[in-house]
């Protein structure tokens, strides 16, 4: 691996862990998992933000965040997923970002980091409209992530320091499985640096 | 040798575990669930309480 791809590799997981912390904090505020009193408004790719002040559910976002860092970095993450689940823990809502990192990235041009947050941009307008494309959330409902990957990636996310603190487990079944779901195609990018794809899993019948 | 442990091998090499267990899709989450919604509210009260905003 040359110098430039290590570089490069690191400035797309850079990007990408600070706009998945930003989206994070986005769902939580759209959907109402949390009191809108909780959230504050700060700015963000040149917009308006909702971000939490609490400090657990910002450090939590954070730890979140950090342990997926190095499988964004070696191109090891397929799929992030906020999940939003009921009372009973069942899935009722999925928030899908469908990550790839072009193995010959192009950064050719200059302006690629304007284009980037341009479309990252977009991604966070989608995601402060979409109430509109869902329906009700059940009222009490608490929130999960799930990392879809390789098994040989697995030791990359439990050989990390942080780990210890924040250990990573396999998802149980209940929680990854979404019967007779809706899909709601959000918003997609292509840039030279990364690919993703972002869309909303909803179940029918949330009550 | 006698000291040669397929598990240990195994562990230091992820190609061979690759290789023997082949490279099958997981779901991992965190262990630890995120603040639950009854203590934010909790907090969140005790803030308004401090900043005045209720009686």
């Amino acid at each position: 691996m040359s110098h430039q791809d290590f570089s490069v590799s690191e400035v797309s997981a850079d990007i990408l862990c600070e706009f998945l912390e930003v989206a994070f904090h986005c769902i939580l505020y759209v959907r109402q998992v949390y009191p809108p009193g909780v959230f504050e408004r700060r700015k963000k790719y040149n917009i308006p933000v909702q971000v939490s002040r609490h400090p657990e559910v910002r450090s939590y976002i954070q730890e979140v965040v950090k342990s997926l860092r190095p499988l964004l970095q070696n191109n090891e993450l397929e799929k992030v997923v906020l999940v939003i689940l009921d009372g009973f823990e069942r899935p009722v809502e999925r928030f899908v970002f469908e990550i790839t990192t072009p193995q010959q990235p192009n950064i050719s041009d200059d302006s690629f980091l304007l284009r980037i947050e341009q479309a990252l941009r977009s991604f966070i307008l989608k995601l402060n409209i979409c109430e509109a494309l869902l329906s009700d959330k059940p009222k009490d409902c608490t929130w999960t992530v799930q990392v879809h990957t390789k098994e040989s990636a697995v030791d990359t996310l439990q050989s990390q320091p942080l780990i210890e603190s924040f250990p990573w487990v396999q998802a149980e079944d209940l929680q990854t499985s979404m019967a007779d779901s809706r899909l709601v195609p959000l918003k997609a990018m292509q840039t030279g640096l990364v690919q993703m794809q972002l869309y909303a899993e909803e179940i029918e019948d949330k009550t | 040798g006698d000291d040669f442990s397929l598990i240990d091998e195994i562990k230091k090499n992820p190609e061979l575990k690759k290789s023997l267990h082949g490279n099958t899709k997981v779901v991992m989450t965190p262990c630890r669930p995120p603040p639950n919604v009854r203590s934010v509210r909790r907090w969140l009260y005790g803030q308004d309480v401090k900043e005045e905003k209720i009686p």
